[in-house]
């Protein structure tokens, strides 16, 4: 064993991440509530540093013996991820003021998921994955649980926690089966095992579908999204932000890093995979339709999204390449919710409390600006150009017509015209209607709004060229 | 030059944006005419397309545009323009500074929406010029929010209601012409390897048979006939015109519904001859029945808008008749009265805001005799309704005699159902007229009511000038037509 061969530096960006977990833990015991800011900064600083890691690797190919990669899948996965994270950072500082949201706890949680986002993005070999997997959902639960006072946020940790260990039984399961089919945990060498199979190998079949739903959990798929409303109601509003946007794209990145070797399974997978899909698309939408609740709506319209990204690993299980539909969608989604669950909590902070649609009213006589953003946000969901969020859409439809299913496309395609009609909701509720009774003014924390704009002008941007983005994704899949 | 015209057309109106939104929202006065400013020099910008289109070479795109648009991809950014887009632009430019000064009285929020007229008008023009499917699709889609929000914020009663109905409808069609624009895509095999979203590459490369081609055509066909609207597809119209602010009626029905018989003759007819054969019988029935359940309906309307608007249903249903004749007579004829039907439908929809304005009613009982109150507006009102009728000398003579002529050569049973749409117009239009504009002032409220004054005579000029130019010289626009509606023709015949 030659330790030049290790290269660590791989991993260069998940360390940073990590240790400055580590940091914020250390300052928070130090200086107590003191040292909210320098918590902020910490965490931040570390986000950044991350990310120039990414753009700019120090160390290229594989490392730790093919368990840590450094391919497009991994750039561009981590960049999502810190994308994210940073917005949050950013956005989130004054929900936490005021919702008192134990500070410490919350930066070096977020980092220490980030971390295993992270490392399931560049992750090689199912030991790996499981671990990445781990390490970003018990984080998560720890952090859906940090306003342990309110009920809603108890309720949604011991949710989470039930039904993502499930998923991560689930997942550990199928890669032991898989692990028995393929004689190994590296997954470029299971790839090259099964490859050379004749027939269904049932072993590595049963496998494949047992980590599919573990998948399939994480993301909230149907028929095992049923976790994902109530948690991301009960949550607070910053952590839902967090596991709807960083940790759908991570779960989504692992999924695509498990079925690029089980390309050759695909004609037994993919007709599953692809009800599975269709019912996440109708399932989430039409539930969608009838909520009242922002959270809630923005939860099953997240189900609804995850069945549109299942149509790009549905068509890389065809052909690779077209993960980079997926990869490419999780940008601008990521980048909307992450600003949308925000804005919410303000919205709601300073109307009924209670996250309703109606809070919504006149908001655009009152901040035209934050209206301004949520309309660029509604659109964007609804995949409707010059948004990302059509381009997004865009290449995930064209890889399913691409690959041949056409009507998992058709389906796609009509249940967004449903999800039209309730993301305009907002946008009636904002702009068509007069605000309801006299309201004490109220204002957006700056730091808020600058998150908001940085989206919107990435959405735009990716929704005029989306080119600048697809070419860093190129090459995913192969 | 010539390559730059058509990006700075497009996109010209984008560059009103700022210079709006750095005026204070109190200061109507500097947003109107700094709007008007911008708009008239779209025009005038666009006016460069008309006097150096080369005639002789009419059927061919002009003043082509070709080039990458965002890296790594088969987009193309690919523009350019023959006889029938130019028509098409230039009754959008036109429109543009004329609703401007149509909505001057408009109070509420009137920053936000100036800015509507000239995002659409960057969708619109797009959507005439764009060569590439995918920014086809872009501009086609980007019309639809500021007419949303047009409808939504500055409409009447039901105007929630009315934009939601319009952009659902709307979206419906549309979504399932992107799976088609991918199928092609996917389906236009370019000899050098890869594909293509190029139009001009995949008249050339792309190739389906008849089973195929059906689906596709389908899929394009409901998009373009719900934005046409194609009676059974028309319901979202009357709701959405009849709520929509006065420019907002004028925009939809001048150019709005341009894009879908566009769209049917630029794209769906020549991408898929086959299907069209196969699918002709439906289609022309459609029509058929879209001209006379149009004008049926106008006939028992008490709402003047709305007589219009359903008006609209019977006129578009004659254009679409006209581009199912499929030769040149038919065609040209179509494409002539869709500009024609922009330009009298878009005035009759001001005049009836400028009654409503000063009544706050449009039901044609309120009203009686104003032709001696506003012998002006009276004889404005008159032209117009004559000019939507089909009178001779007139500009919608000309497009409807085209229609008819070309229809009844190969459609001649349906042709001469149709026919008794022109009929029908007549009574409608000309019993509106005697109702509203002759008889005694019965109602006091109507009595005294101020006549035009100047900038509603100049919102009106433009429209009057071209309603007579067109009816007595309808060549300077036929000769542009034509060519482009042959070469047209050519493609469908040799794919």
């Amino acid at each position: 064993m030659d330790l030049s061969e290790l290269r660590i530096l791989i991993l260069l960006p998940e360390l940073i991440t990590a240790g400055g977990g580590l940091l914020v833990l250390l300052l928070g015991a130090l200086g107590g509530a003191r040292s909210a800011a320098a918590l902020r900064w910490c965490s931040m600083a570390a986000v950044l540093a991350a990310a120039l890691f990414c753009v700019f690797p120090v160390a290229e190919g594989t490392g730790y013996f093919g368990a840590a990669l450094a391919d497009p899948l991994a750039f561009a996965g981590r960049i999502v991820v810190l994308v994210t994270l940073f917005l949050l950072l950013l956005g989130g500082e004054k929900y936490l003021e005021e919702r008192e949201v134990p500070r410490t706890e919350y930066h070096g949680l977020a980092l220490f998921a980030a971390t295993g986002m992270l490392a399931l993005a560049s992750a090689g070999d199912l030991i790996v994955i499981f671990l990445a997997v781990e390490i970003f959902s018990i984080s998560l639960y720890s952090m859906a649980g940090l306003l342990g006072r309110r009920p809603g946020s108890r309720e949604a940790a011991i949710k989470y926690f039930i039904t993502g260990s499930f998923a991560s039984g689930f997942l550990l399961f199928g890669m032991a089966l898989i692990f028995g089919a393929g004689g190994s945990t590296n997954l470029s060498q299971i790839g090259e095992v099964l490859a050379r199979e004749n027939g269904t190998n049932w072993i590595a079949l049963g496998g494949a579908l047992l980590m599919m739903t573990g998948f399939l959990f994480k993301v909230a798929a149907v028929p095992f999204h049923n976790w994902a409303p109530d948690v991301y109601e009960g949550s607070p509003t910053a952590v839902t932000a967090f596991m709807s946007t960083a940790a759908k794209a991570a779960a989504f990145a692992g999924f695509g890093r498990v079925i690029l070797p089980l390309t050759g399974l695909a004609d037994d997978w993919v007709p599953l995979l692809g009800a599975c899909a269709a019912l996440t698309m109708i399932l989430g939408n039409l539930a969608a339709l009838v909520q009242e609740n922002v959270k809630r709506m923005l939860a099953y319209s997240s189900v609804a999204h995850a069945g549109y990204l299942l149509l790009g690993v549905i068509a890389a299980g065809h052909s690779p390449e077209m993960l980079e539909s997926v990869i490419f969608y999780l940008l601008p989604y990521a980048l909307v919710n992450v600003a949308m669950f925000l804005i919410a909590a303000v919205i709601s902070r300073h109307h009924s409390g209670k996250y309703l649609v109606e809070d919504y009213k006149g908001l655009a006589r009152q901040h035209p600006f934050v209206a301004l953003l949520i309309g660029v946000f509604v659109f964007a969901l609804a995949g409707i150009p010059p948004t990302a969020g059509f381009m997004g859409k865009f290449f995930l439809f064209s890889a399913a017509m691409k690959t041949g299913h056409v009507g998992l496309a058709v389906l796609g395609v009509l249940t967004s015209v449903v999800s039209v009609f309730y993301y305009l909701r907002l946008v009636v509720y904002a702009y068509f209607h007069e605000p309801v009774g006299l309201r004490t003014s109220y204002r957006f924390p700056p730091d808020l709004l600058a998150a908001g704009a940085i989206s919107t002008a990435g959405i735009l941007l990716l929704g005029v060229w989306p080119g600048l983005w697809l070419q860093l994704t190129r090459g995913i899949g192969l | 030059m010539s390559e730059y015209l058509l990006p700075l057309v497009t996109f010209f109106p984008l560059l009103a944006l700022p210079a709006l939104l750095l005026i204070p929202s109190r200061a109507t006065g500097a947003l109107k005419w700094t709007a008007l400013f911008f708009g008239l020099a779209e025009f005038l910008i666009s006016l460069p397309l008309f006097f150096r289109f080369d005639v002789s070479r009419g059927g061919e795109m002009q003043f082509p545009v070709s080039c990458e648009w965002t890296p790594d991809l088969d987009f193309v950014f690919h523009m350019g323009l023959d006889g029938i887009s130019l028509m098409l632009v230039l009754l959008t430019t036109l429109l543009l500074p004329v609703c401007i000064l149509a909505s001057w009285n408009i109070r509420q929020s009137l920053k936000g929406y100036l800015c509507m007229y000239f995002l659409m008008t960057v969708g619109m023009v797009g959507v005439f010029t764009a060569l590439d499917m995918v920014l086809f699709y872009v501009f086609w889609e980007l019309v639809l929010i500021p007419m949303y929000f047009l409808i939504g914020i500055w409409g009447g009663k039901r105007r929630i209601y009315a934009a939601l109905k319009f952009v659902l409808f709307t979206i419906t069609g549309s979504v399932l012409m992107l799976l088609a624009i991918l199928f092609v895509y996917w389906n236009t095999n370019l000899p050098g390897g890869g594909h293509s979203f190029d139009l001009l590459q995949i008249f050339e490369h792309f190739r389906a048979d008849a089973g195929v081609q059906r689906w596709l055509f389908l899929a394009f066909a409901l998009a373009f006939a719900i934005k046409v609207p194609m009676v059974p597809f028309h319901t979202w119209l009357p709701d959405a015109h009849v709520e929509a602010p006065t420019g907002g009626s004028v925009i939809l029905a001048g150019v709005l519904l341009k894009m879908g018989t566009y769209g049917f003759l630029r794209f769906a007819m020549p991408l898929f001859p086959a299907a069209l054969q196969l699918m002709l019988p439906i289609l022309v029935a459609l029509s058929v029945v879209g001209v006379v359940y149009g004008a049926m309906v106008s006939l028992v309307q008490k709402d003047v808008k709305k007589l219009v608007a359903y008006s609209s249903v019977s006129h578009m249903g004659f254009v679409m008749l006209g581009l199912f004749a499929l030769n040149v007579q038919g065609v040209s004829g179509a494409v002539l009265q869709m500009v024609n039907h922009g330009i009298s439908t878009g005035a009759l929809f001001i005049a009836v805001g400028v009654i409503y304005e000063r009544r706050h009613t449009r039901m044609i009982d309120e009203f009686g005799g104003l032709a001696s109150q506003m012998p002006v507006y009276a004889f404005v009102l008159l032209v117009f309704c004559l000019s939507s009728i089909g009178l001779p000398g007139l500009n919608g003579f000309v497009g409807e005699f085209m229609i008819l002529l070309g229809a009844f050569q190969s459609q001649p049973v349906p042709t001469i159902v149709a026919a008794t749409g022109v009929i029908l117009a007549a009574v409608y239009i000309l019993w509106m007229v005697q109702r509203v504009l002759f008889g005694p002032v019965d109602n006091p409220q109507n009595r005294g009511l101020k006549d035009l004054d100047l900038r509603e005579l100049l919102v009106f000029a433009p429209l009057l000038i071209l309603v007579v130019w067109i009816g007595v010289y309808p060549d300077t626009f036929l000769d542009r037509i034509n060519p482009a509606v042959e070469a047209t023709l050519e493609l469908m015949r040799n794919r």
